[in-house]
């Protein structure tokens, strides 16, 4: 291992710029969930990418190159938000415009004594699922599915890990609205993820 | 909480969400578990909960694993 990192041919960089690329996706829903604008987040890791092809090199290998990318994009995120206060603060976050789209759905996801309708199938040994590629881009699909504002407070709570008190004063929401964003995130995914992969959907 | 000791699959599914968020009262913990004991659907979504948390967690940080493992 140790002499491996120690050696850059031309085709190793070559390689790592691809996997550079494959984390995009990633990337691009972190910066949104942080930006909430789809054109500011690609201007921004657009930005993160460059600086990271650029600097390479200075990848350790010690964290997994994800958090390393992600690492560089926050600092490019507080940059830009520096840029954006004072130089077109007129460009303010978009509204979201989906909030209301069906809100009646969680409620017909149970009958009528609040049982489950239908009931909860089983995932057989889910954990392996971590371990497929297309799984992954199943749950991309996923999450761009859920309206926008649940999206990003999922995505803040469950992939960046931070604490639904910190989320609920950047979204400038209730503790309250925060939980019941969170759970009508988790059900759609847990309903979206349990249709498209695990019941057959593979 | 003032409901009854009897928990519909609404009410656990949202304490369920929230204690991957904070902790429960004791008494909704009491509620939680007398419900759990009795519905499997129930079980697997907190299951599935902790799932979720993982693979939230798994994509935020290694990410998925690379298509063409050169080993």
């Amino acid at each position: 291992m140790a002499d491996r990192k120690n050696i850059n041919p031309p085709d190793r960089i070559a390689a790592l710029f691809k996997e550079v690329e494959s984390h995009r996706g990633y990337l691009l829903r972190f910066a949104v969930a942080k930006l909430r604008d789809t054109g500011q987040a690609e201007e921004v890791v657009q930005e993160a990418l460059l600086a990271a092809l650029d600097g390479v090199g200075g990848f350790s290998g010690q964290s997994s190159l994800r958090t390393w990318l992600t690492s560089i994009l926050k600092f490019k995120i507080i940059d830009f938000q520096r840029r954006v206060i004072s130089e077109r603060a007129q460009f303010a976050a978009a509204p979201d415009e989906d909030e209301s789209a069906d809100p009646e759905w969680m409620e017909r996801r149970y009958d009528d004594t609040g049982h489950w309708n239908p009931r909860l199938g089983e995932w057989a040994n889910p954990d392996s699922a971590l371990e497929q590629r297309q799984f992954f881009e199943v749950f991309e699909r996923c999450l761009d599915k859920l309206p926008k504002a649940a999206g990003r407070v999922f995505f803040k709570r469950e992939v960046m890990g931070v604490d639904t008190g910190d989320i609920c004063k950047e979204e400038d929401i209730s503790a309250s609205n925060c939980w019941v964003m969170l759970h009508r995130a988790r059900l759609a995914l847990r309903d979206c993820l349990d249709r498209s992969w695990f019941q057959g959907g593979r | 909480m003032n409901q009854a000791a009897e928990l519909s699959c609404r009410e656990a599914a949202r304490l369920m969400s929230r204690q991957q968020d904070a902790a429960l009262t004791v008494a909704e913990q009491e509620v939680l578990k007398n419900h759990l004991y009795t519905c499997l659907s129930c079980r697997r979504f907190d299951e599935q909960l902790g799932f979720l948390r993982r693979l939230a967690r798994r994509y935020g940080e290694a990410g998925p694993p690379i298509a063409d493992d050169p080993a």
